[in-house]
C-alpha cells in the first residue's frame, strides 16, 4: 500500500492515507490501518511525516472510527411513513424507488412550478471539493435549481478579505510561527477548533514571539497566551481602529508601506483615525486605555507581526466592518514586508476561490446564473413567508427542498422558523447524510450518505498551504453513497447524461486529474501531480509560485493596492473606510435593558458543528449544552453552578445548564452552537432565539448579535412540546 | 518549489497506538525451574497489537487486582500472526506465578495491552554490547532476533549472567541467532555463572556477569569502546553495575540502553493542565483502566494541593469548562505511553499537581 513507508501495519493489514473532512482549518492527514480479511478499518492516527498534522488528531478525528460504524448512520434509502416532524417513522425502501420517488417529485415541480422551485440546501459536511461543490453544481446547472447563497459560515471575514486584499492570502500560522515576534490570536480558540495550531503558537513563545489572545471568553487557548485581553464582544473593529490611532500618533506607521502598497490611506489617517482616541475606545472595547495603549505598541513595534483571526469575529451584524478592520492592521505596520507577516483568517479566499470555475461546475450546462438565489440564512423564512433575497416574495414558493452536507432544522438561525417552514405539507424534502440528524425528521425521502473511509475527493486547507486527495479505504457501509456519486444517480435519473457531455461520466479520480490539479488555473496546485497524492497522500502549496508574490506583483485588486478605501463597498452603500458600527443586539444596543446579556454560541470542544454529536464519547463528554456566565450575573438570578436553566428573548427558548466562570465578562453568556436540539432539555438549540438579520457585508449570519435572559428553571419538558408541535 | 516535501517521519511523534484486547492462553513451556514461557493468541477480531523488539506489554489475569507488564520474548515482527510470546518468571508469593501455579491455563483468557516502552535497538553504528540478567534474556533473545532480521551489520558482544547452569535457558538458541548474524560482522556470545558449583562441569565463565564485561569484555582491543552501543536488561544492582563499568570504559551515556521498570515508588507523571488540549491522544494508549481519567475539577486539600479529582456525572457533563484529564498514580502503572504519546508535552512527572482549571483559578 502507499502510506505503507510511514508506519508499519501487521501482517494481514494495509495501511492508507485519509484526508479529514470535517470543518477546520487543520485539514489532517490521517493513517488508516485496515484488516484486509475482514475489509474493517480498525485504526486511525495521524500521518507523522505532515507538516501540520504531525502525528496525532483532535478529540474529534480520535474517535473516528466510531462515528464511521456508528448505529445511527443511515445505511439504506428511507421512506418517511407517517407525519412530519420530530418522532417521524420511516421504512427502507429501495435505491430505485428512492430515485424514481425524488425524480418524478423534480418533474412534476418543474411541470408544476418551475425548476426554480427546486432550491438545494447544503454546507460544509465534508469539505471535499467534489462533494462540496463539484458534482452536486453539475446536475443543479442541468436542472436550472434556484441557487443557493452559501453564506452561513465565514462569509463576512471572507468578503472583507476579499473587498481589502482580493483574493490574495499571507503566510499561515506554522509560517508565521518561524520568525514573529507577536501572534495575535484574534476571536479564535485554536485548541477547540483547529489543535494544530497549538505547537506552532507554543514553539513561537518559547524562542521568544509574545502571544496574545484576544476573547471576550476564556478559554484553553488563552492559557496558551502571556495575555489575554477580553474586550466586550463586537467592538473588536473600534479596538483596532484605536490602535492605528496609536500607531500614527507615535509615527510607528510604515508611511513607505502605505504610500506603495494600499489606497485611501489618507483618508484614514486624516478623517477616520481622529474619531477613535483611546478614551472612546475604552468606553466601546471595555478595556482599559493603558491596555489598548499597550497591545497597540506590542503590535506596532515590529513588522513581524502576525494576527490569526477567528470566528469570533465573523458572527456580529457589524462583522464585515469588524473583520475589514483587524486585516488592515499589517497593512498599517507594513508587517507584510516580513515573509512571517500579515494577518488573515486561514487562507479561506485562495483556498476556495479557484475551485468555482466553469470547467468545473459546468456553468454551460443551463442558465443558472439567471435562476433566482435563496440566502441558506434566511431558508426560514423562505420556507414559512415565501421571503427570498432582498425581502422580495418567492414566486413560486420553494416546492423542493433537497438537503445533502448540513443540518438546516438545527443550523440556521431563527431555526424555530426553519423547523415550522420544514412542516409545510406541500413541501418535498429530501436530506442525503451520514447520520439520522434532526433534518431526518422532516424528509420525505432519507438517503444514505457514505464516511470519509468510503469514497474519493480532494482538499484544500483553508488554514494552512497544503492539499490532499481521499481514496476510499473500505466498501461504503450498507447502501450508503458520496455525493458524487448520488448526483450522477439523479443525473441518470432525470436523463442527463448522455445529453451533458462528460459532466456526469467523469469519476471523481479524472475530475482530479483534469481540474483540480489544474496549475494554470490555481497557481497553488501548480507542480502538484497526481502520483504525488497517490504516493504521499497530501503534497504542499506552491505558495512560492512568482504570480502570488504580491508586494512584487501586486495585489489582485483593482488597481492593484491594499484597499483601504474600497470602491466595491461605496457602491455596496457601506462605509468605504473601516469603522466600528454599533452592533443590534450588541453591548450598545438599548434593548439589553430587557435582555441584558449577548448570547455568544461557539464551537463545542467535542462537536464539529452536527458532526460527531452521535459518537458516543464526545456525546458523553458534553452531554448536555451549558449557559457560560459570570458569578454575579448568576447571584444575581439565583442560579447555581449546573441548574438547568431558561435562556429566552421575545423570539424563542433554548434549556441547557449553568457553568459559572469567575473569568466571564458580564452581560455575556456562551454556549454552544449547533447543538443537537433533540439532545437539549427544550428539544430546540440557541438558534431559536437569533434572527435572519445579515452582517452589513458579505451576506452571513449574525448570530452572535443576540440578546437574551436568563433564568432558573425546573422542568423543560413543557417546553420540548412546545417545540414539538407544529 | 518542489510540491511534494520529502517524506522523512520525525522519530520524535509516535506512529504506534497501544491497543488492549484479549487473548488466549496457546501454549505454555517452562524453560527452568522457575521460569515459564507463555504463548498468547488474540482473539478474532481484536485490533492488531503490533510492538517492536524492546518494548512490552501488560497482561492481566483473570482474578488478578492489577497488571503486570512484559517485554515481548521474541520479535513481534517474526511471531505468527496474533500471536505474542512471553516469559514469566515464577517467584515465591508473585500474583502472577500464583496464577500461573494454579493451573495449566492453556486456553484461558488474559487482557493484553501493548506495545509499551521506548526501549529497543538504535540506529548507531557502533559495536552491541547486551548484558542480560535473570529475567532480562527475554527481552535481549527478541533485540537480537531482530537484529539478525534486520542484518544489523555492526560487531556484537552478548553476555547472559545467571546463578547456575540450571538458570541457563537460551544458549542453544544464542548459538544459532550468532551464527545467523551479519557476515559482515561478529557476535560473541557468552553465559556468565555466579554460583555454579565448583565441582560442575561447566567450562565457562565464572563470577559477576559485570566482572566479566569489565575484564574480559571491555578490554578486548577490537572493540571500538567509544562508539559501541549498550543494552542492559535485567536486575536493577546488575543494571546499576554494568552502567558503571560501561561509563568507565568510555562508553557514552546515552548510548547505554537501561530496560529499567519503573514501578510504583517512581513518581507518576502528572497532566498540567494547563498545557493540557483535550486532545485524547493519551486516553488512547491507555494500557488499564482508569489510570487516565476525565474530571470535572479538584477537590482541594487543607494546604491548597489536589486532594482528588471530581468524578464526572454520567448525562451531566459540560464539555471543555468542566473536564480535565487526571492521571491517578494508583493505578498508573508507570508504562510512560501518555508522556510519550502527548503531542504538547503536557504530561511529566516533574510536573506539579495543581488544581487550577477554568472553572478553578489560580
Amino acid at each position: 500500500m502507499t502510506a505503507s513507508h510511514k508506519l508499519e501495519v501487521p501482517p494481514g493489514h494495509s495501511l492508507h492515507h485519509v484526508v479529514c473532512p470535517h470543518d477546520c482549518p487543520d485539514t489532517c492527514s490521517m493513517l488508516v490501518t485496515r484488516d484486509d480479511s475482514s475489509g474493517r478499518a480498525v485504526a486511525v492516527q495521524g500521518d507523522p511525516t505532515h507538516p501540520i498534522t504531525r502525528g496525532y488528531l483532535c478529540n474529534k478525528v480520535n474517535h473516528y472510527l466510531d462515528y464511521v460504524y456508528n448505529e445511527r448512520r443511515v445505511l439504506y434509502p428511507h421512506r418517511r411513513v407517517g407525519p412530519k416532524g420530530p418522532g417521524a417513522r420511516f421504512e427502507r425502501i429501495s435505491w430505485d424507488e428512492a430515485l424514481t420517488t425524488v425524480t418524478d417529485n423534480f418533474r412534476r415541480i418543474i411541470a408544476e412550478h418551475g425548476s426554480e422551485a427546486i432550491q438545494p440546501f447544503n454546507f460544509s459536511g465534508t469539505l471535499g471539493q467534489i462533494g462540496y461543490w463539484v458534482m452536486d453544481n453539475r446536475f443543479w446547472n442541468k436542472l436550472g435549481a434556484a441557487r443557493l447563497e452559501m453564506s452561513i459560515c465565514i462569509h463576512a471575514a471572507f468578503w472583507a478579505c476579499m473587498h481589502t486584499y482580493g483574493s490574495a492570502n499571507g503566510p499561515d500560522l506554522a509560517m508565521a510561527s518561524e520568525d514573529a515576534e507577536v501572534i495575535i490570536l484574534w476571536g479564535v480558540n485554536s485548541v477547540s477548533t483547529g489543535v494544530h495550531a497549538v505547537p506552532f503558537l507554543r514553539a513561537a513563545r518559547e524562542r521568544g514571539c509574545r502571544i496574545v489572545v484576544i476573547d471576550p471568553r476564556p478559554t484553553r487557548t488563552a492559557w496558551l497566551a502571556d495575555w489575554h485581553l477580553q474586550p466586550r464582544p463586537g467592538t473588536d473593529a473600534a479596538l483596532a481602529l484605536g490602535m492605528m490611532k496609536v500607531l500614527v500618533d507615535r509615527g510607528l506607521h510604515d508611511q513607505d508601506f502605505l504610500e506603495r502598497h494600499t489606497r485611501g490611506w489618507r483618508e484614514l489617517i486624516e478623517t477616520r483615525l481622529p474619531e477613535y482616541p483611546l478614551e472612546r475606545v475604552a468606553a466601546i472595547t471595555g478595556l482599559a486605555v493603558e491596555d489598548i495603549e499597550r497591545l497597540a505598541l506590542l503590535y506596532g513595534g515590529t513588522q513581524k507581526s502576525y494576527i490569526r483571526a477567528g470566528h469570533g469575529l465573523n458572527r456580529h451584524h457589524n462583522s464585515g466592518q469588524m473583520c475589514r478592520a483587524v486585516l488592515l492592521l499589517p497593512a498599517l505596520t507594513g508587517a507584510w514586508r516580513e515573509a512571517c507577516g500579515g494577518a488573515g483568517f486561514g487562507r479561506l479566499e485562495e483556498n476556495w476561490n479557484p475551485f468555482f470555475r466553469p470547467d468545473v461546475q459546468r456553468d454551460e450546462l443551463g442558465d443558472r446564473a439567471a435562476k433566482r438565489i435563496v440566502n441558506m440564512v434566511q431558508m426560514g423564512r423562505a420556507l414559512l413567508h415565501d421571503i427570498g433575497w432582498n425581502e422580495e416574495p418567492l414566486d413560486p414558493p420553494i416546492k423542493c427542498l433537497f438537503v445533502y452536507n448540513a443540518d438546516p432544522a438545527n443550523c440556521v438561525p431563527n431555526v424555530a422558523d426553519m423547523r415550522r417552514g420544514l412542516m409545510r405539507d406541500d413541501l418535498f424534502t429530501v436530506v442525503h447524510d451520514t447520520m439520522w440528524t434532526d433534518s431526518c425528521d422532516y424528509a420525505d425521502i432519507v438517503l444514505p450518505a457514505d464516511t470519509q473511509l468510503e469514497r474519493t475527493d480532494f482538499h484544500g486547507s483553508y488554514g494552512y498551504y497544503h492539499y490532499a486527495m481521499n481514496r476510499p479505504v473500505i466498501a461504503p457501509l450498507g447502501e450508503s453513497v458520496s455525493n458524487a456519486e448520488l448526483f450522477r444517480r439523479l443525473a441518470q435519473s432525470m436523463g442527463y447524461v448522455e445529453s451533458s457531455g462528460d459532466a456526469f461520466t467523469q469519476s471523481d479520480e479524472d475530475i482530479i486529474r483534469e481540474h483540480l490539479l489544474d496549475g494554470e488555473k490555481n497557481v497553488l496546485v501548480d507542480g502538484i501531480r497526481f502520483e504525488d497524492l497517490v504516493e504521499n497522500g497530501w503534497a504542499r502549496a506552491n505558495y512560492a509560485h512568482p504570480a502570488r508574490q504580491w508586494l512584487e506583483v501586486g495585489w489582485p485588486t483593482p488597481d492593484g493596492r491594499i484597499q483601504i478605501w474600497s470602491d466595491a463597498l461605496a457602491a455596496e452603500d457601506q462605509d468605504p473606510l473601516p469603522v466600528h458600527h454599533v452592533e443590534m443586539e450588541g453591548q450598545e444596543d438599548p434593548l439589553r435593558a430587557r435582555f441584558p446579556l449577548q448570547v455568544l454560541s461557539n464551537a463545542s470542544h467535542y462537536f464539529v458543528g452536527d458532526s460527531f454529536q452521535t459518537v458516543e464519547r464526545l456525546q458523553a463528554m458534553q452531554s448536555r449544552p451549558t449557559f457560560e456566565i459570570n458569578p454575579d450575573e448568576a447571584a444575581r438570578r439565583g442560579i447555581a453552578d449546573g441548574d438547568l436553566c431558561r435562556l429566552y428573548n421575545d423570539r424563542g427558548e433554548t434549556f441547557g445548564h449553568a457553568v459559572i466562570l469567575a473569568a466571564m465578562l458580564p452581560g455575556v453568556v456562551g454556549t454552544q452552537k449547533q447543538f443537537k436540539g433533540s439532545n437539549t432539555p427544550g428539544g430546540i438549540n440557541v438558534n431559536a432565539l437569533n434572527t435572519e438579520v445579515l452582517t452589513d457585508f458579505g451576506f452571513a449570519p449574525s448570530f452572535y448579535s443576540c440578546l437574551a435572559e436568563i433564568e432558573k428553571s425546573d422542568d423543560a419538558t413543557a417546553a420540548r412540546a412546545r417545540a414539538a408541535a407544529p | 518549489m518542489s510540491a511534494v516535501a520529502g517524506v522523512s517521519p520525525d522519530p520524535s511523534v509516535r506512529t504506534s497506538r497501544v491497543v488492549r484486547c484479549q487473548a488466549r492462553v496457546l501454549r505454555r513451556r517452562s524453560l527452568t525451574h522457575d521460569t515459564v514461557e507463555l504463548v498468547l493468541g488474540r482473539l478474532p477480531g481484536s485490533p492488531p497489537l503490533l510492538g517492536r523488539a524492546g518494548q512490552f506489554a501488560v497482561l492481566t489475569a483473570p482474578g488478578l487486582d492489577r497488571p503486570r507488564a512484559y517485554s515481548f520474548a521474541r520479535d513481534p515482527a517474526q511471531e505468527a500472526p496474533g500471536e505474542h510470546t512471553f516469559v514469566i518468571r515464577l517467584v515465591p508469593g508473585g500474583a502472577m506465578s500464583g496464577w500461573l501455579a494454579g493451573g495449566d491455563r492453556i486456553g484461558e483468557i488474559v487482557e493484553l495491552a501493548g506495545p509499551l516502552g521506548r526501549f529497543g535497538l538504535d540506529d548507531h553504528a557502533g559495536a552491541m554490547i547486551f548484558v542480560a540478567g535473570g529475567s532480562g534474556m527475554s527481552v535481549t533473545r527478541a533485540l537480537l532476533q531482530a537484529a539478525v532480521r534486520r542484518q544489523v551489520p555492526r560487531d556484537a558482544v552478548v553476555l547472559h549472567g545467571a546463578r547456575t547452569a540450571a538458570d541457563l535457558y537460551a544458549g542453544a538458541e544464542l548459538a544459532q541467532l550468532a551464527a545467523g548474524w551479519h557476515p559482515g560482522a561478529r557476535c560473541a556470545v557468552a553465559e556468565v555463572l555466579s554460583d555454579e558449583p565448583d565441582d560442575s562441569a561447566w567450562a565457562g565463565p565464572r563470577g559477576l556477569v559485570t566482572d566479566y564485561l569489565r575484564d574480559a569484555v571491555l578490554t578486548d582491543l577490537h572493540l571500538n569502546i567509544a562508539n559501541a552501543s549498550a543494552w542492559l536488561c535485567g536486575p536493577a544492582p546488575m543494571i546499576a553495575a554494568a552502567d558503571t563499568v560501561l561509563r568507565a570504559a568510555g562508553v557514552a551515556p546515552s548510548r547505554i540502553h537501561r530496560d529499567v521498570f519503573e514501578d510504583a515508588s517512581s513518581p507518576a507523571p502528572v497532566i498540567d493542565n494547563r498545557r493540557c488540549v483535550l486532545c485524547d491522544e493519551c486516553l488512547l494508549v491507555r494500557p488499564v483502566d482508569g489510570c487516565i481519567v476525565e474530571s470535572s475539577g479538584f477537590e482541594v486539600a487543607v494546604d491548597g494541593g489536589v486532594a482528588g479529582p471530581c468524578a464526572l456525572v454520567p448525562g451531566a457533563t459540560s464539555g471543555l469548562y468542566y473536564n480535565s484529564l487526571v492521571i491517578d498514580p494508583e493505578r498508573c502503572i508507570r508504562c510512560s505511553a501518555c508522556i510519550n504519546a502527548c503531542p504538547h508535552g503536557a504530561i511529566d512527572p516533574g510536573y506539579p499537581r495543581r488544581t487550577e482549571t477554568l472553572r478553578q483559578p489560580a
